[in-house]
């Protein structure tokens, strides 16, 4: 029996078969129900069902209040959930934003934890937020379930070729939904993932420090050195440290040895089985528990963030751009520097980002007045240029590069090029990639991750398990 | 005291308009609970009762399939992958925590032990602990490099295992994180303790009763309704164990700490399968309540409540 029902319809039959509808008014109307907390997981497993009892109320909520305000044309009030806190920043693109729309009045809702979860209870409610923040682990599947407003006409609209072509093209094209090509936001900033070197260290093991070109030789001959031991053998310091070993990281990896994960053809194939893919996970898996040039899970401790190479446990460190603010702040006794992912079999160069965005909510009521205010944050340069600063965070688009270099060292006196430099070559070399997806995202991750997990974090396995992990993805994408 | 007279007099009073008022006063004052409790909890499990039969991440489209979810849980290999993880942290909590938390009850009833006050509250710490505190601190406990506890097994020859990190000892990491938290069913055991009366011990002792004899015919009798409560408790809280899965493990190393309620989680968080993580949640309920209603019934050969006439 299959009988189809639409999303009101259903919702409200089940709210009234529950014999709650009433009462879930009343009190909806006294209270809000709180989000589901990491912590509070359990709970919200049982209790999700309740936000969802009170889906039809809430959305009428919505409709009950936006209705007068546009139809009389006049105040209208958008709500903004942001992973910033609200501070300058978000005041002045408010203010900025009430220039052209002086009777808008906008709700800011800092993200807080859990906000995927916020987010879906949100929307599951009909009352999300109007500008929302997004990233790869949310967009697509807000994409997919039809929840955010393709901003293809508006930019089309809007938006001229040069300031199109101004934004990075592997995060321009990246915020492309695969299943229909709506576009899902604007880019927030830009995140890559880089090395940080301890340029004290080379110096003292006699090594030329890398640059932008090294080779994936350089690399392992660097940890090797770069490892020390007591006269014990024990290690007390680790060549190097590559914190990409989950599945959206390792892509980058995959394509150094010339894999990939997901066929770049079909999205319900994985080719993790391929004797490229394989062999990124084997130089891995060798560097970790055989030769331990590169430091392993437990071996790192409690550290976080940058601790391992700050506190110089590791003298070379695969992160993220977004933390060099880290190291900044808190400057390390060494001289330090960046510089690009080495260059693999394939013999190109490659890097993997992020696609942070903001995106519209697509039951908004109220597009264009949203529309006007992504365009304050994500396009003006000087509220762009803010928040970079703020999260220490590359731009979103090429020609700020040089001001923001140059904003960094007005803030910190001390920043080198050797620090700064080597992102912004990365970002504008064209080798930067971000992570693809398969047509069953989620669900496939439940099976690449214990996989992952015991070639690379516990050395339980080695990267033959991969043959069956490939064929079971590829299997559940295709399934119907 | 309306109902005690009508009683008294053998025929129905009719109730005074202030008993009313006192009666409808009453009433209202404990609605917003009732209410509360309709909607949150009872409306709330009916919604989920109904999500079961939907294919469904209620958002777009949503299709009737029956009782196809329950048909898919069976031969789901990760469910019965999480089905046998919780079991087996449940077999090997529940017995620990409850007589764990007895041992140290027992040993601080003693109130000739220099500074109880102190040791009891230490020992009632960790359960007032947030989850995701205690599980920060134990990740670094169980480090199989630089923790706590392979250290001190270093210190007598011992090399300790990975602890969180091998899919054999993640579960036990668990459960020893359960019994160091027992605090909260030690401060039950001791107040259901110290509410023995003293004049059964004495009496015993005339008679010639050691302190094993004493502890097996005085104290666990009497002490049964206590440890029935805390070993239902522990029973229930263990079968929905989440909170070390998903900070410490993520349900790893291999999915060896894949537990129900991370899965059902993830299966409705995560990929929006609301239908099917409602039957994986009316499943792990059926389950709480079926082991529950064991210990209920169970409870006449063993649970002794003071004042009951038995035949």
């Amino acid at each position: 029996m299959s009988t189809r029902f639409s999303r009101r319809h259903f919702l409200s039959a089940i709210a009234l078969l529950a014999g709650s509808g009433a009462a879930g008014a009343a009190l909806s109307a006294c209270g809000a129900t709180p989000a589901p907390a990491a912590t509070q997981a359990p709970a919200a497993a049982t209790q999700a069902p309740a936000a969802a009892t009170e889906a039809p109320t809430a959305a009428q909520a919505t409709e009950a209040t936006a209705a007068p305000a546009a139809a009389g044309g006049g105040a209208v009030t958008i709500r903004w959930l942001d992973w910033s806190d609200q501070d300058d920043i978000i005041n002045a693109a408010i203010a900025k934003l009430k220039e052209k729309h002086p009777n808008v009045t906008v709700n800011f809702e800092p993200i807080g934890d859990q906000w995927g979860d916020k987010q879906l209870t949100q929307m599951v409610s009909g009352n999300a937020p109007d500008l929302l923040t997004g990233n790869d682990q949310t967009s697509y599947i807000w994409a997919e379930k039809n929840q955010l407003l393709d901003l293809n006409p508006l930019v089309d609209r809007d938006l001229t070729s040069d300031q199109i072509a101004d934004f990075f093209e592997y995060q321009w094209n990246g915020l492309l939904y695969p299943g229909n090509k709506q576009r899902m936001g604007l880019p927030y900033y830009t995140w890559i993932y880089q090395y940080y070197i301890n340029l004290d260290a080379f110096a003292e093991a006699g090594l030329t420090p890398p640059k932008a070109g090294w080779k994936l030789d350089d690399y392992d001959l660097d940890l090797t050195k770069l490892t020390k031991k007591d006269d014990s053998g024990k290690v007390t310091r680790w060549g190097g440290m590559d914190n990409s070993y989950d599945p959206f990281r390792f892509e980058m990896w995959l394509r150094i040895f010339g894999g990939n994960m997901v066929d770049p053809n079909d999205w319900t194939k994985c080719v993790l089985n391929t004797k490229e893919a394989k062999d990124a996970f084997e130089w891995h898996r060798v560097r970790l528990f055989e030769k331990n040039t590169l430091i392993q899970q437990t071996q790192v401790g409690q550290l976080t963030n940058m601790d391992p190479i700050a506190t110089e446990k590791v003298a070379i460190m695969g992160e993220g751009n977004g933390n060099e603010g880290l190291m900044l702040d808190n400057p390390p006794k060494f001289k330090w520097g960046c510089v690009a992912p080495p260059i693999g079999p394939t013999g190109k160069a490659q890097g993997i980002g992020t696609i942070d965005n903001w995106g519209i909510w697509k039951g908004t009521k109220a597009p264009d007045v949203v529309w006007d205010l992504l365009k304050i944050v994500a396009i003006q340069d000087d509220f762009q240029l803010a928040f970079a600063a703020k999260w220490v965070a590359t731009p979103n688009r090429k020609s700020l590069l040089p001001k923001f270099a140059a904003a960094v060292k007005a803030k910190y006196k001390d920043a080198t090029d050797d620090q700064i430099q080597p992102q912004l070559d990365l970002l504008t070399s064209g080798a930067v990639q971000i992570g693809t997806q398969f047509k069953k995202h989620k669900a496939s991750l439940e099976i690449i991750n214990p996989a992952m997990e015991q070639i690379l974090r516990t050395g339980t396995a080695k990267p033959d398990i991969l043959d069956s992990v490939a064929d079971q993805v590829t299997k559940l994408n295709q399934e119907a | 005291m309306a109902t005690s007279t009508a009683l008294a007099s053998g025929r129905p009073k009719r109730m005074s308009s202030r008993a009313r008022r006192r009666q409808i006063a009453g009433y209202l004052f404990i609605s917003p609970w009732v209410i509360g409790f309709l909607v949150f909890t009872v409306g709330a499990m009916l919604f989920s009762l109904g999500l079961t039969l939907f294919d469904t991440d209620l958002l777009t489209e949503t299709k009737f399939i029956g009782l196809k979810n329950f048909v898919q849980l069976s031969h789901d290999r990760l469910f019965l992958k999480s089905l046998s993880v919780t079991g087996y942290y449940v077999l090997l909590a529940v017995p620990l925590q409850v007589l764990a938390a007895l041992l140290i009850a027992l040993m601080l009833n003693n109130r000739k032990i220099a500074l109880v006050g102190v040791w009891r509250t230490l020992y009632y710490m960790p359960s007032i602990v947030s989850g995701i505190a205690v599980s920060m601190l134990w990740m670094w406990m169980l480090n199989p490099d630089f923790g706590l506890f392979n250290y001190l097994l270093s210190l007598v020859g011992i090399q300790g295992p990975r602890w969180i990190y091998s899919e054999q000892w993640a579960i036990p990491s668990f459960v020893i994180m359960g019994v160091w938290a027992a605090g909260s069913n030690m401060l039950l055991y001791l107040a259901g303790l110290q509410s023995i009366p003293t004049p059964l011990y004495e009496a015993a002792s005339i008679d010639g009763a050691g302190s094993w004899s004493r502890f097996w015919r005085i104290t666990l009798p009497m002490l049964s309704p206590t440890l029935f409560f805390n070993l239902v408790m522990t029973l229930i809280g263990a079968f929905q164990v989440f909170t070390q899965a998903f900070v410490m493990t993520n349900g790893g190393p291999n999915n060896a700490t894949l537990t129900m309620v991370l899965y059902l989680y993830r299966k409705g968080f995560e990929q929006l399968h609301f239908g099917y993580a409602s039957a994986v949640a009316w499943v792990l309920f059926v389950i709480i309540m079926a082991f529950t209603l064991l210990v209920f019934r169970s409870s006449t050969a063993w649970v002794y409540y003071e004042g009951e006439l038995r035949r």
